[in-house]
């Protein structure tokens, strides 16, 4: 099918590939951002939670009675309040073998996490609010808490009643002879990873502001999410709001990573007791809620095993991931996406490999609900396939360079296993450029120095190939039936100036600049003369939301074809008014000109003022639109790829690990700014430096959550941050504006297993390798001294029953 | 996390400051908050009153003394960096001050603050501990004088009785050869270890070597066996080795996800290498 939407309209580049300084920076550098907890609505209440204090435990009573009667409270809820207003939150996703669990807005009868919300206070101040919570009794009767993924998803104790097996998703697949290719394998490696338990942390923490107009039945709700649309749409289909009334509205936000791209029960709850009390009512999580309640992320168990014929070359490649999925699925995005992802897109990566199968589960646990966070399976996936190609390299004595080059798909288009086409892509010179970037033979020579002098260093590699805009043709080609929707609004005043209006908001990535930058080659006007209005609310333009590496690609794809539509208005006025051919009208520098002709010229804001005010200017039959809402997609999907390189020291004392230097190659196809992109590949390389180094959530053995400030969660800061050499390729895709590529998930994707690809590099010479993150200092020090302690993969035998695959005879199921 | 509605009392001497501490057993002391604001907004703590020191005139003194350096309790952490005769006289403690937390931080954080907090991983105690310093106390019942050896007794734990004000903290100064160490991951964590070492030099004429240990062993504290080893020989590699593992085995550790008490025993160790060492050149 082929719907016009699909088509994307030339663009002469003029401003796209420049670097543009962010405009929207000096308002967020000089303290002038208005972010959700600076908006302040006259008469405002607060709210605040009772959370959870068990992981699992029966509700015998809640006595509200003394916080009641606490002045200055004005309202307080448990479940039994809205049960009729909203039965939770349902949520499913649509991969095979994933059934729907339904999330209480505040839990009824059992808590099942730690954090959970319990009892809803709305008080005349935040701290009022505190207050209160501290005087509610919550009396619990213990249950057993479920917190072993690899115990759960076989049965037993059940985390969640609504899902008595523990299991939030499996499924399974195989493609090509996978059988025949491990039966004749001249070599077998496989491998456990565990990336550990981490939150996105978005300096801004969640919040809302909700303000129920009952004079007029109107709901207002701001919010700091990454998905407001959608936001909306739970409005009605969870709380039964005329979606006409309500508007939502994304303020400034401080990141969001993709744990904005929920919606949480907190946020349902605002708008309901805003209505009850007739009063605006704001929530604004503080660090500890965040991290207990705010979407949990990554911890996954995935087992890959590699056959590969004599010469290194992968002849197949087998993959189980498991996800611990905490108590729910986080609507919409579940716990099932990310094992499923980790399982059915990663596993060949860049790399020939002709057949594959895999099993993907998720395990219902009780611990905050697994969420979105940048590379959603992608990292866990990429984290697995890149450090077992290291393993294959050493054990065939092949450098990471080699083994990689011998297996990288060699032409374009490539059909991967499950059918997807990949049209374009610089794989193989990703690898030759980070080799030629790194020195490597320099390098080993420094290595082998270090080694002497009892410094150990090591050089990591990690290449990936990245899903670039998810689009409707991304679902498709992997079986999904849904599509997406989104569309941006362009208009152009009668003096010239224009307004662009996005469906897809922005939590800092410099959605203002980089759309007028693509608005301003569309028309031939100045980058200056256009002001974007980067999806600040729901009356603009629809998006399905600023996820999966989507708003470079889909935003301006919208916004190409809007202005192309006002574009093919001014070319036609200045036709008339030129005496000339359309197709002669040439719209550069603010000026409509007359190609070859270039004195016969009239400026584009004298043709919008024509359009506006002077019909006799106009060409026959001439309709004077200058808005338009355009949508656009794809009904194929499109890919970026590149890699990164980091050299890191190890401190054989301390075990402290030190990422030296960072190098980097990406290539997302035409960039529409230069700055922007660096921007996001330094950022998801550090939050990759995070996971990698020094990031866990760690629970006790009772389900506590013993990380719940920044005290003990550390995230990377300024200090560790390691230089960068970054190295730009350019393979422009077909089918978006200009060419442009999706980039926003790379660093984080890719970075982790670069990160324990250098860290095991750098335990060579101790004989260790390490398969789990962080790799913390103890862990080195133990590693160093031969303590490893991820215990090995289950039998693949076990794995693959467990999911319903047929029993074979093949023994290469045990080569594990 | 915000604060319960509190009293605040602001006195505008010490006396008065000691008056209102005793009257109110759940009084407390407010520096520069920056240990005791956080506690209270995660509600870890509810004083009924905060008395502020900040209007009492004289308590940011930094000044020589006779031999001691004389400062006030209020004086900051950036005031203290900043100081010219500080780094001319009390070099250990510029360089153990720049591991304290973050600038902001800094600004408001205090000495006095610091050692009544006595936090295990905080740079004043330990550095206050090794150069034999000593605080002048002061409460409706008097004024007295604690040795920094009997002022740390455990976890956050100090002699101070709850009545009591620090109204000054004195520093001895003459020449000593010095070190300081510190592993943390991050610039402005508090330390899984931090050592201090002070060792005599010829013409100190001083008893022995002090060695401090902060971070991993819970609580501030000094290393004796590593300064016996140390005592009356002449500080070489091989010997900074030994003190080390003498030391190391002498303490006992915390275990925490951040590490378990063998990795820090490890870590420890090797700190005190290092920053004896680090002294041992000094002299
Ligand atoms: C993010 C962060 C990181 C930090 N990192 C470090 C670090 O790396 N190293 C470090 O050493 N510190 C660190 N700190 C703590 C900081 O140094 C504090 O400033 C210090 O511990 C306390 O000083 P204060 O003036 O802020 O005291 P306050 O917080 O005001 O008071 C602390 C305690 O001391 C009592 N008190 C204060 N003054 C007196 C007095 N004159 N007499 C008797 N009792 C008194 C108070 O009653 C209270 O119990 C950090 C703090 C933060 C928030």
């Amino acid at each position: 099918m082929d719907n016009p939407h699909f088509n994307s309209p030339p663009i002469t580049r003029n401003m796209i590939g420049k670097r543009v300084p962010r405009s929207e920076d000096a308002k967020l550098l000089t303290g002038r951002g208005r972010y959700l907890n600076d908006i302040d609505v006259e008469g405002q209440l607060h709210a605040c939670f009772v959370r959870s204090p068990a992981a699992h435990g029966r509700i015998l009573k809640i006595d509200t009675s003394v916080a009641s009667a606490l002045p200055g409270v004005h309202l307080i809820w448990t479940s039994a309040d809205i049960e009729s207003q909203c039965a939770g939150m349902e949520a499913q996703f649509s991969a095979d073998g994933c059934l729907p669990m339904t999330m209480p807005l505040l839990a009824k009868d059992v808590v099942r996490y730690v954090g959970e919300p319990v009892v809803l206070v709305v008080a005349d101040s935040r701290a009022v609010a505190e207050d209160a919570c501290d005087l509610i009794g919550l009396d619990l009767e213990d249950l057993e808490a479920v917190l072993d993924p690899r115990a759960s998803i076989q049965g037993g104790p059940v985390a969640n009643g609504e899902r008595p097996d523990n299991v939030g998703i499996r499924g399974h697949a195989s493609f090509g002879d996978v059988d025949e290719a491990f039966n004749n394998a001249a070599h077998v490696v496989s491998a456990l990873y565990h990336p550990g338990r981490v939150a996105a942390a978005p300096m801004e923490t969640r919040g809302c502001l909700a303000d129920y107009d009952w004079a007029q039945d109107r709901l207002k709700l701001w919010v700091s999410a990454q998905m407001p649309h959608y936001v909306k749409l739970c409005l009605n289909l969870y709380l039964g709001f005329d979606e006409s009334r309500c508007e939502v509205i994304s303020p400034d936000t401080g990141g969001g990573f993709g744990q904005k791209a929920h919606v949480f029960p907190e946020e349902m709850l605002m708008p309901l007791a805003s209505k009850h009390l007739r009063s605006p009512i704001k929530w604004v999580e503080d660090r500890r809620e965040n991290l207990l309640a705010g979407s949990h992320a990554h911890e996954q168990f995935v087992t890959i095993e590699y056959a590969a014929n004599a010469d290194g070359r992968i002849t197949g490649v087998r993959t189980h991931a498991l996800v611990d999925g905490g108590a729910y699925h986080m609507p919409p995005q579940t716990m099932a996406v990310e094992s499923w992802c980790t399982a059915a897109v990663t596993p060949t990566g860049v790399y020939d490999i002709p057949a594959t199968e895999y099993v993907y589960e998720a395990a219902v646990t009780n611990k905050c609900p697994m969420g979105a966070y940048r590379g959603v399976g992608y990292m866990a996936g990429t984290l697995a396939r890149e450090c077992l190609m290291d393993d294959l390299g050493r054990k065939l004595n092949m450098s990471p360079f080699d083994i990689r080059r011998l297996n990288v798909v060699p032409e374009f288009p490539w059909t991967n296993p499950q059918g997807i086409v990949f049209d374009e892509g610089s794989w193989l010179e990703t690898i030759n450029v980070l080799e030629e970037m790194v020195d490597y033979p320099a390098f080993l020579k420094r290595q082998a120095e270090a080694r002497k002098a009892g410094k150990y260093l090591g050089l990591g590699i990690s290449v990936f190939v990245e899903s670039s805009g998810e689009s409707t043709g991304m679902l498709k080609a992997h079986g999904m039936h849904e599509i997406y929707h989104d569309t941006a609004t362009v208009k152009m005043d009668s003096s010239g100036s224009v307004t662009v209006t996005s469906g897809l908001n922005s939590q800092g990535q410099g959605h203002e600049t980089t759309l007028a930058q693509v608005a301003a080659d569309v028309l031939g006007v100045s980058f200056e003369s256009i002001v974007v209005d980067a999806g600040t609310s729901t009356k603009g333009a629809y998006g399905s939301g600023t996820v999966g590496s989507r708003a470079g690609v889909i935003a301006s794809g919208c916004v190409n074809r809007a202005a192309y539509a006002i574009r093919e208005k001014l070319v036609a006025v200045a036709a008339n008014m030129l005496e000339s051919s359309e197709d002669d009208i040439v719209l550069e520098n603010g000026m409509a000109s007359v190609a070859g002709a270039p004195e016969s010229q009239v400026s584009i804001a004298d043709v919008a003022m024509a359009i506006y005010w002077d019909e006799s200017l106009w060409p026959v039959g001439f309709e004077p639109e200058m808005e338009f809402t355009k949508a656009w997609d794809t009904s194929r999907p499109m890919f970026s790829n590149g890699g990164h390189a980091m050299i890191v020291e190890l401190d054989p004392a301390t075990g402290f690990v030190n990422v030296e230097q960072v190098f980097s190659v990406e290539d997302c196809g035409v960039m529409i700014n230069p700055t922007i992109v660096e921007g996001q590949i330094r950022g998801g390389v550090v939050q990759g430096i995070g996971l990698g180094l020094f990031e866990q959530l760690v629970y006790d053995k009772d389900g506590n959550l013993s990380t719940t400030s920044f005290l003990d969660y550390q995230t990377p800061t300024m200090d560790v941050s390691p230089p960068f050499e970054i190295r730009h390729l350019e393979t422009p895709s077909k089918i978006s504006a200009s060419g442009v590529k999706g980039m926003g998930e790379s660093g984080l994707i890719a970075a982790p297993a670069a990160v324990l690809n250098a860290v095991n590099d750098a335990l060579a010479p101790f004989g260790s390798v390490l398969y789990e993150l962080p790799a913390t200092p103890e862990k080195m020090m133990r590693a160093m001294q031969g303590l490893v302690d991820l215990e090995g993969p289950e039998p693949w035998s076990k794995l693959w029953e467990r999911a319903g695959v047929e029993p074979r005879e093949s023994g290469s199921m045990e080569t594990a | 996390m915000k604060l319960p509605a509190i009293n605040y009392a602001s006195p505008s001497s010490m006396e008065e400051a000691c008056d209102l501490l005793s009257t109110d057993e759940d009084s407390k002391i407010i520096a520069g908050g920056q240990s005791l604001l956080p506690v209270m907004a995660m509600r870890l703590a509810q004083p009924s009153v905060l008395i502020d020191l900040a209007k009492i005139p004289g308590l940011d003194a930094i000044e020589e003394s006779g031999n001691y350096m004389r400062l006030g309790p209020m004086a900051t952490h950036t005031s203290i960096l900043s100081s010219p005769v500080i780094s001319k006289n009390l070099p250990l403690m510029s360089a153990a001050g720049k591991y304290i937390a973050h600038r902001q931080i800094r600004n408001r954080g205090t000495l006095g603050g610091s050692l009544a907090h006595g936090d295990a991983a905080g740079e004043w105690p330990l550095v206050l501990l090794a150069l034999d310093g000593l605080v002048e106390v002061q409460s409706v019942r008097g004024k007295r004088t604690i040795e920094a050896d009997d002022l740390f007794v455990g976890p956050y734990m100090t002699s101070l009785a709850a009545d009591e004000i620090i109204t000054d903290v004195w520093i001895p100064f003459r020449p000593r050869a010095w070190g300081y160490g510190e592993f943390a991951r991050r610039a402005g964590d508090y330390g899984l270890a931090n050592i201090a070492v002070v060792l005599p030099t010829e013409d100190t004429g001083t008893s022995g070597a002090r060695i401090t240990v902060g971070g991993s062993v819970g609580k501030i504290q000094r290393v004796t066996a590593a300064e016996d080893v140390l005592n009356g020989s002449e500080v070489s590699p091989e010997l900074a080795k030994q003190a080390a593992e003498a030391g190391a085995s002498e303490l006992s550790y915390i275990s925490d996800m951040h590490g378990s008490a063998e990795f820090r025993r490890g870590l420890v160790q090797e700190l005190l290498r290092r920053t004896i060492v680090e002294a041992g050149e000094r002299i």
